[in-house]
């Protein structure tokens, strides 16, 4: 047989290839509302800012949506929304990359083959029915959409035997619990970090990964600015961003920190007996104690999630001795159930039989369950499992039905900020695949033939706005005045935590800073990531004390086998400075399967060891250490002058004048608008929103493990971590330093690293034939060369990269083999900026770097060097200095020096 | 070669032709013989086949690197040049010695330079093949390497001036043009003389285009005297300046290690130093494959040993003012080097470079060892493997401990660099197995001279 084609049928073919092409991404079909006020004009290629909001463990993250023809290319902060106040954090950051992640499902699946939604929908309704749901149980993470629970409220009028489980992997039940203890009632408690003078942690992490990572790291840094600098003290098993930036921190393992409890309760009652402390302990426990009784209504302490109850119950009371600034208010996640007791009845249910229909959305308990509830046995005895999930993970895997789950970006839905504000959150683009969104889905449940839509079911929970409140609080992503109210709290009574002197190590198990509990674990983004304060990329290790790794006879980098309980994990062992001696420490996350090319097989499963009892620690094979992108961390001798330690009275010695034979440039009244950065150290947390973020708007490629092990890595800017004093760290921001005198710039052969007008040193892609010399005459080291064709392989592997390429920002040059580049200053958005100030006729406004905006601490400044604003100020303060100033390369970035306060005064 | 230990030179008036060696037509002969009227015999065949198919390994893993880019070396993000560079530094500088021994033994009236020159040229001309080939190869666009070049477009854009790797791209162009030119001129009576030789019709065929007519009237002999002593005088500053540039690529800058004011002249000196050490290893292996021990003497090892000898000293002092610089400039990024350099992750190998470079060199203190074969190979092979680690390890040294500690990284090699390096050695033999099988690899008029001077003496 042949086919026939003749020259028209060519052309149409053509034709309806081009067609097709075109009409990859499309606007949603209901109106969205752009959040400034101005007509949608159709014009192709620019940029339209949309509000919306995006859920990082069921607490809404307000995020603006940057769109360019209908594609959603970046998420930035978004000022108005408590839990952003216009920055991003690492998860805001990546979660652009999920929407167009090519391992995505795209279809629903019935086993290996492709079904249909009206398949799945029948396989649900034949089982529910004849029944009230009885045996039918929804599994959900927390959900604090009010338009889901009014649905899943609905579903249950209809099957009032139907049982919704929400669980948690990251879970709050200690806090609750104490909570109850203290007051009769289950409570969150919001510290008011602004407000604080005097902090103690304990094993708290409040500018670590979470929900409240962004307004926390605000608040925190609007108190740091403020004279006098507020004091932070950190008791905590293994370092934590909060802990590097604190003036004084000790670790400690579970029993000291009990024993810590103990000590304080006697230094602020004064009439207890003191337990016996370890000496450094008793020092900061006494100076702490004495800090914070002396700054009474302004002092904080805070207990780790990870902590046991009563460390929560005995905070809960010295909070409220010291008539801390802590609001209570009633827990936003309506359903107070412990986490781990939900997901434990269930598994007893589905062992026993009494559970013949699971409908999973946006759970992964095969992966993050304790291992000794057996769910993926468990799993075995339910005839019918469907799980919703945006990317395949272990519970879909083991599911009779996997349905595509939209991405919130996808998607109308609604939720609320961990403040009890709420959020309607609008889409930014059509269902890239034929895919549903968690409201669609429950409807779906209740009735195989529904046919009302998410739009419909959130403006219908919305309804009492009215359509001109509905479209403001659209286009604004927030719902006026829907933040909890502070409960009326009394007296937390005292409590004191057990002092645990069982034999053995004791295991911490704590949420990745760049892949929370696993579910960003399919980002390659976020496993790109160095962990802030190892800088390990792709894997995980267990974190522990030399001193125990020398007791079982390992070295760094050897691995090791913990087991404990049911679960068993194999991981290489790290020496970490500031780790508690007999306390390991691992991260969440990793040990991944069936989720992807990206993530399975990466490092080990450390929700294996949630489950508690005795540990056993054993070397288990040959030295493979975890791979990272910086490998030096002290600074000794006159290398501290790269990351300098002031005392808050102190300031930096002024730079010597450099000598020089040439001129400096005559002033220039129409010189263009100069740039420059200023960078606080004092107040960079090493969140690391600023790396992604210069990776999302710059189309800065992910190069995979095994580049990395050769030395390579590609961002941008990298935040580099130097130990601080003898127990802290510190956070360096590197982007491009843009030198004056650039060291790059001579010894390029072709002249592709030149200097622009407005004090940029640019990197002529075109130009660029790739003799690295700028790179290896860089003395800060920023330069990024493509030593393969990085834009074009894929980390996805058979998944591929073409979705991900729709991702890329259309106004930046995505480089090809064998070029150099480097940070920009996003020269795009300056540009931009200029282009419009030129249009109009007015001066050139503020521009905001990518790092700039998604800053939580706002410690990266941009400006105009040539007006008075924010740089001049910063280049004014008496912390200010270049990175190796004396090199008299001038740089334009600069810095602000890091301050601690001193440790033992009076 | 007959007997390990060569016959001991005497001091006084040395003869730098064997009386074996009776007439001029000797000399013709015994050079031209060989080469001419014996086939290769399996030995050369079996040395050219490893060679060639070694020559062919290198040429794939240069196809490999220009198919997929420099990702497929050790070079990472800190260590951003490695094996190419270090490569083209050590290859550069072992054409330095044939053109020094052409030019200034030309120039100083060293007659005995008559035997080895014509090999040393050619050692030149294929060593700067090979070390030409690295710049382009290490870009990471090699297909806009001439962009390098000031040609005229529409962009109006130019090279850089200020880049070392400019005057690179010149003094590298330029030392291979010379070093082509340089050998012609030198060789034009010899093919001559081989055109005129009873032999095949093809090959004399192609000697006669070769020779250009050459009929040795005094005329010409004039001209071609004085072309080659002004060529000559041109070369001495010219390979002196390629191995300053040279120098330049990394002295022009602001690393420690990198910014050293002592560079250009150290560059020569090593240059120089590897050259020899080479020349000697060619000698050896011409005078006992080719039968030409009457040409090539004992005095000739002892006088290139000698100035190995020299050469190390000078390294050594180098070396010693580069550690003293450190110390007495006080730079602290300079002294962070310095004890890198001793303590660091490539301490082995610094102290290995240190032992081949000074320490080895020193046995030619003994005067018996500078004419002792095994010793001359042992020291030469030593003094190699030192310069090409010392070319490596300015680069690893400096660039895995830059000014910001977050960004130290160690530097390992691929494979694909080693399949490289060694591909551009087999193919160096396998140029020199074709050479001696096309053209007279002694000098066979300036011999002929040599031997004239001496019978009158």
């Amino acid at each position: 047989m042949s086919i026939e084609l003749d020259r028209r049928a060519i052309l149409r073919l053509i034709a309806t290839g081009a067609a097709a092409s075109v009409a990859g991404c499309s606007p949603p079909r209901q109106h969205i509302y752009p959040a400034v006020n101005r007509p949608d004009d159709a014009q192709p290629g620019t940029l339209t800012r949309y509000a919306t909001a995006i859920p990082l463990a069921g607490y809404a993250r307000g995020v603006t949506g940057l769109v360019v023809d209908s594609r959603p290319i970046k998420l930035e902060g978004l000022a108005a929304h408590p839990a952003s106040l216009g920055a991003t954090d690492l998860f805001n950051e990546i979660a652009i990359l999920d929407l167009y992640d090519p391992q995505r499902l795209r279809t629903p699946m019935f086993g290996d083959r492709p079904g249909t939604w009206d398949g799945a929908a029948r396989a649900i309704s034949s089982r529910v029915a004849a029944r009230h749901g009885e045996g039918m149980v929804l599994l959900t993470g927390r959900v604090t959409s009010p338009t889901l629970l009014a649905r899943i409220a609905a579903l249950k009028e209809s099957y009032p035997d139907l049982r919704h489980v929400r669980w948690e992997a990251v879970d709050d039940d200690a806090p609750i619990a104490a909570a109850r203890h203290a007051f009769g009632r289950p409570l969150t408690q919001r510290p008011r970090l602004a407000d604080a003078d005097v902090i103690l942690t304990l094993g708290a992490d409040p500018l670590g990964p979470g929900p409240d990572q962004i307004a926390n790291g605000r608040h925190w840094a609007t108190r740091r600015r403020r004279d006098p600098m507020a004091r932070l003290y950190a008791i905590e098993p293994s370092m934590t961003n909060t802990g590097a930036m604190a003036d004084r921190r000790l670790s400690a393992s579970p029993a000291d920190l009990a024993r810590a409890c103990h000590g304080l309760a006697a230094a602020l009652t004064g009439d207890r007996q003191a337990p016996d402390l370890p000496a450094p302990l008793a020092v900061l426990i006494r100076q702490a104690a004495r800090d914070l009784a002396a700054a009474r209504g302004r002092a904080l302490v805070l207990a780790g999630d990870g902590q046991p109850a009563e460390v929560h119950a005995f905070v809960a009371w010295a909070n409220s001795r010291l008539d801390a600034p802590v609001d209570w208010i009633a827990p936003v996640d309506p359903d107070s159930t412990p986490h781990r007791e939900s997901i434990a009845t269930l598994a007893a249910d589905m062992r026993a039989g009494r559970v013949d229909t699971l409908i999973v959305i946006g759970a992964n308990p095969v992966y993050a369950a304790p291992p000794a509830l057996g769910f993926a046995e468990a799993m075995k005895r339910v005839p019918l499992i469907v799980a919703a999930v945006t990317m395949p993970d272990e519970t879909s895997a083991r599911a009779h039905w996997q349905l595509p789950l939209s991405h919130p970006l996808e998607s109308w839905h609604d939720c609320r900020a961990p403040d009890g504000t709420a959020s309607i959150a609008q889409p930014l683009i059509r269902p890239l695949y034929d895919s549903r969104s968690a409201i669609e889905l429950v409807d779906l449940v209740g009735d195989a033939a529904a046919d009302l839509d998410g739009y419909a079911r959130v403006q219908q929970s919305w309804a009492n706005l009215g359509a001109d409140g509905w479209q403001e609080a659209v286009a604004g992503a927030i719902v006026p005045n829907t933040a909890s109210r502070p409960a009326v709290v009394a007296t937390a009574p005292l409590v004191l935590p057990p002092i645990d002197t069982t034999f053995g190590p004791a295991i911490e198990v704590r949420v990745s800073p760049t892949l929370y509990d696993g579910r960003f674990s399919t980002n390659a983004w976020a496993q790109e990531c160095p962990e802030p304060l190892t800088k390990e990329v792709w894997g995980s290790s267990a974190r522990m004390h030399p001193a125990d790794m020398a007791t079982i006879g390992i070295g760094d980098g050897d691995i090791v086998r913990i087991a404990q309980g049911h679960g068993t994990v194999v991981v290489p062992a790290r020496a970490v400075r500031g780790q508690a001696k007999g306390v390991v420490t691992l991260f969440t996350g990793y040990g991944r399967r069936d989720t992807g090319a990206v993530a399975d097989k990466i490092g080990a499963n450390a929700w294996m060891l949630a489950g508690g009892g005795p540990a056993h620690v054993s070397k288990a094979g040959e030295h493979a250490p975890v791979l990272t992108t910086q490998h030096v961390f002290a600074l000794d001798g006159e290398l501290a002058k790269l990351y300098p330690v002031l005392r808050p009275d102190e300031a930096m010695a002024p730079a010597k004048a450099q000598p020089t034979l040439i001129p400096p440039n005559p002033p220039n009244q129409d010189a263009p608008p100069q740039w420059a950065m200023a960078i606080d150290t004092d107040i960079c947390i090493g969140c690391n929103a600023c790396v992604v973020a210069c990776q999302a708007e710059n189309n800065v490629p992910v190069i995979g493990p095994d580049e990395i092990a050769t030395g390579r890595v590609m961002h941008w800017l990298r935040v580099d971590r130097y130990d601080v004093a003898e127990t802290g760290a510190g956070f360096q921001p590197v982007p491009c330093m843009q030198c004056e005198k650039a060291p790059c710039e001579p010894v390029c052969p072709v002249e592709a690293s030149v200097h622009t007008a407005e004090g940029l040193n640019a990197q002529v892609y075109n130009r660029c034939i790739g003799t690295r010399f700028c790179q290896a005459n860089c003395p800060y080291k920023v330069r990024r060369f493509n030593f393969l064709d990085y834009s074009h392989s894929s980390v996805w592997g058979e998944a591929g990269d073409s979705s991900v390429k729709a991702q890329r920002n259309p106004e930046v040059t995505v480089r090809g083999r064998g070029v150099m580049e480097k940070c920009t200053y996003c020269v795009q958005r300056i540009a931009a900026a200029e282009h419009d100030a030129d249009a109009q006729h007015r001066p050139v406004g503020a521009v905001q770097t990518a790092c700039a905006a998604a800053c939580p601490t706002e410690a990266i400044t941009f400006g105009r060097l040539d007006e008075d604003g924010a740089i001049r100020r910063a280049r004014a303060n008496k912390r200010h200095y270049a990175l190796l100033g004396e090199l008299g390369t001038r740089p334009r970035t600069t810095y602000l020096a890091r301050r601690v306060n001193p440790g033992n005064e009076a | 070669m007959s007997g390990v230990q060569m016959r001991h030179v005497r001091k006084q008036s040395p003869r730098w032709v064997l009386p074996s060696v009776t007439s001029l037509d000797h000399v013709t002969e015994a050079v031209a013989a060989p080469m001419m009227d014996r086939p290769a015999g399996p030995r050369y065949w079996i040395a050219f086949a490893t060679m060639a198919a070694l020559t062919l390994a290198g040429a794939l893993g240069i196809a490999f690197s220009l198919a997929y880019g420099p990702g497929l070396w050790g070079n990472n993000s800190a260590v951003v040049w490695g094996f190419p560079i270090a490569n083209y530094v050590w290859w550069i500088g072992i054409g330095n010695a044939g053109t020094l021994i052409s030019s200034l033994l030309l120039l100083t009236r060293q007659k005995w330079r008559a035997s080895i020159n014509r090999a040393a040229e050619a050692m030149t001309l294929f060593a700067v093949s090979m070390a030409g080939i690295f710049p382009i190869l290490h870009l990471g666009r090699q297909v806009y390497f001439y962009w390098l070049f000031p040609y005229p477009q529409a962009m109006g854009v130019w090279p850089q001036w200020r880049s070392a790797l400019v005057w690179d791209f010149w003094s590298i162009l330029s030392y291979l043009l010379f070093s082509i030119l340089f050998f012609y001129v030198g060789l034009i009576p010899d093919v001559a003389a081989l055109r005129d030789r009873p032999g095949k019709r093809g090959w004399r065929r192609f000697y006669g285009v070769l020779a250009m007519g050459w009929q040795g009237t005094p005329r010409q002999w004039r001209a071609q005297r004085r072309l080659h002593s002004i060529m000559a005088v041109i070369a001495v500053p010219l390979v002196c300046s390629v191995h300053s540039i040279v120098g330049l690529d990394f002295a022009a800058s602001l690393m420690p290690g990198w910014t050293e004011s002592i560079f250009p002249p150290y560059f020569v000196v090593g240059a120089f130093f590897s050259g020899f050490a080479v020349v000697v290893l060619i000698m050896l292996v011409i005078r006992w494959s080719m039968n030409l021990e009457g040409l090539i003497v004992p005095a000739h090892f002892d006088v290139m040993a000698k100035v190995i000898l020299a050469s190390a000293i000078v390294m050594g002092s180098s070396y010693g003012a580069e550690w003293f610089s450190a110390w007495w400039g006080g730079e602290r990024g300079d002294i962070r080097l310095v004890v890198y350099e001793f303590t660091g992750d490539y301490w082995w190998l610094y102290l290995l470079m240190l032992a081949m470079n000074v320490l080895a060199p020193q046995l030619f203190w003994v005067a018996k060892l500078r004419t002792n074969a095994w010793a001359l190979v042992g020291v030469s092979v030593g003094v190699l493997v030192g310069m090409w680690l010392e070319r490596i390890l300015i680069i690893l040294n400096t660039l895995s401990t830059g000014y910001e500690p977050s960004f130290w990284r160690t530097y390992a090699p691929t494979i694909v660099d080693f399949i490289i390096l060694g591909g551009t050695l087999a193919a160096f033999v396998l140029l020199f197995l074709i050479l001696a099988r096309l053209i007279p690899v002694v000098s066979m008029y300036e011999v002929r001279d040599l031997l004239a001077d001496e019978r009158q003496a």
